[in-house]
């Protein structure tokens, strides 16, 4: 693998742009489609809504692999990422080192290979596939394959299409929701909080989802799709996962996603306020899905406003999640506490961009829950929690500089005021909250 | 006799090899279509108007080609149909 993709940086041309392989398909600069890559501007999520498919026209003849940034298009959509990144956790004496693993160390966090454009006519994908060098180990990451048409007639302007993927709210086109949002670079080695809601990430790579979506007169979004454990025909989209962690669901989870958005002033500001969620019934123990199952109805709200222009880019991002967790097959074997717990969390930030290349992001970021002891006190340094609270709550700095179009560095530092439940000695060994606070470093070159 | 664990990860294997086979002479194979039939964005997917922005019109942009007979008309490479040479849309890339 790691010979494949040395291979493959070499052979690509070293000046590109967000996923270079949509830059060399429409000829876009990379600021075209995002505010700062990954962040979709208006012109990129219409570029989504088109299924990938948009290609610039050409009389030239197209070659098969990337070789010109500037030349006709290659007919092989291919694309390349590197991380590297630097974690320091700012307390670590006293604590296993399997705990914070490459503390202080340069590690080759990801790369990453890409499928990322049209395949045919209407049909087109995002395809990943990605190379964890912490845990020296490969396996699908985000895939969302889409056909996509148009429909324009009697005033009325429909953006249709169908996706299959892997990961709900991967499909989406705003950067509120959990696949696409901010931090869009995060430490694999960080200590991080014990609770998250299902939907974000809970699911990522481990079912496949097929959908519907349109968006109407450029305002109204919809979507709606059904995620099935992605097994049998469909273990492709899991490829690599771990199934002993992997979750397994019984029968389908509706997802759904409503989006009202306004653009104005020529496309230079757009605002959106949205509702999206997912009802899934999971088994406990994914190497035996018989029984009794888990079920979880998330329910999220979230609003984006961005301002766009080459000198000046803002935006702003907020989401809040419910989740009701009805945890009939936990309870019963002993596993939870409460036979219903609750789970929301709430993230907001806001980013601005000098001259496409300096960039600063502030988010605040809290998850509250019910206590539940079994759940959440594992009696675990560092893991546990002695209150068992599922509350966290802080902020995330981050600093970007793009010396140029396709390099990244980023300097990150979050902050945790409370910490699985608690400030001052959450996990009952003496550990504070702020103990976890993380400075991150990361190189980011797309190829 | 019964299969060992081994015979069935190197079936499982061999399985996933095939698969992944199919799947990229599928997509060889649907590239090559590709080259054939290009797809282009309506007019109203990019905001096209047929004034300038912000002192930025299609003359100025390197996906607009002139009509030989008619130069305040053309094409796009980007945008479908007759575009003015004034118009500007979302898609305004300045000429190097």
């Amino acid at each position: 693998m790691v010979v494949l993709v040395g291979a493959l940086l070499c052979c690509l041309p070293q000046t590109a742009f967000a996923v270079p392989s949509f830059a060399r398909q429409t000829g876009f600069e990379c600021t075209a489609c995002h505010v700062s890559w990954p962040e979709l501007t208006s012109v990129g999520r219409q570029f989504k809504l088109g299924g990938f498919t948009l290609t610039r026209e050409t009389k030239d003849e197209r070659p098969w692999l990337p070789i010109h940034n500037d030349g006709p298009p290659p007919r092989l959509p291919l694309a390349a990422m590197v991380q590297a990144s630097v974690t320091d956790t700012r307390n670590t004496s006293n604590v296993d080192p399997a705990s914070v693993p490459r503390n202080d160390d340069a590690v080759l966090q990801q790369l990453s290979l890409f499928y990322a454009g049209r395949i045919v006519d209407r049909l087109g994908a995002f395809a990943q596939w990605t190379y964890d060098g912490v845990e020296h180990h490969s396996a699908i990451d985000n895939v969302d394959i889409r056909f996509a048409a148009e429909l324009a007639r009697n005033g009325v302007d429909l953006d249709y299409g169908v996706t299959l993927n892997n990961n709900p709210t991967v499909s989406d086109i705003y950067n509120t929701t959990p696949a696409w949002s901010f931090p869009f670079a995060s430490s694999s080695v960080a200590i991080a909080p014990n609770a998250a809601t299902l939907i974000d990430g809970g699911l990522a790579q481990q079912v496949a989802g097929l959908g519907a979506y349109g968006m109407w007169n450029r305002t109204l979004y919809t979507e709606a799709a059904a995620y099935r454990t992605a097994d049998r025909a469909f273990s492709i989209f899991r490829a690599g996962v771990d199934k002993s962690t992997a979750a397994v669901l019984d029968g389908a989870a509706p997802y759904w996603r409503l989006a009202l958005q306004h653009v104005w002033a020529e496309g230079m500001h757009s605002a959106m306020i949205g509702t999206y969620g997912i009802i899934a019934r999971k088994f406990p123990d994914s190497l035996d899905p018989v029984g009794p199952t888990d079920r979880y109805r998330d329910v999220g709200i979230d609003a984006q406003y961005q301002y766009v222009a080459d000198r000046h880019r803002f935006s702003t991002q907020i989401n809040w999640i419910d989740e009701e967790q009805r945890l009939d097959a936990t309870f019963a074997a002993n596993g939870a506490s409460n036979a219903t717990d609750r789970l929301r969390s709430f993230k907001g930030k806001a980013t601005y961009y000098y001259d496409q290349k300096y960039g600063v992001t502030l988010q605040y970021f809290r998850t509250t829950g019910s206590a539940d002891d079994l759940l959440y006190n594992t009696g675990e340094p560092i893991t546990g929690s002695a209150s068992g609270s599922p509350n966290s709550s802080g902020v995330v700095a981050e600093v970007d500089w793009l010396p140029v179009r396709n390099l990244r560095l980023l300097l990150q530092y979050t902050a945790y005021r409370e910490f699985n439940g608690g400030g001052n000695n959450y996990d009952g060994h003496s550990r504070n909250a702020k103990d976890n606070d993380t400075l991150y470093f990361v190189v980011w070159l797309m190829l | 006799m019964h299969p060992t664990k081994r015979d069935a990860s190197r079936r499982r294997f061999l399985a996933r090899v095939v698969d992944s086979l199919g799947f990229a002479a599928l997509i060889v194979a649907t590239a090559g279509v590709s080259s054939r039939a290009m797809a282009k964005a309506g007019k109203g997917e990019f905001m096209y108007q047929d004034h300038p922005h912000d002192g930025k019109s299609c003359a100025q942009c390197k996906y607009f080609a002139p009509d030989n007979g008619n130069p305040s008309i053309g094409s796009c490479e980007i945008v479908d149909g007759t575009i003015s040479r004034a118009g500007w849309c979302m898609a305004f890339a300045g000429k190097a």
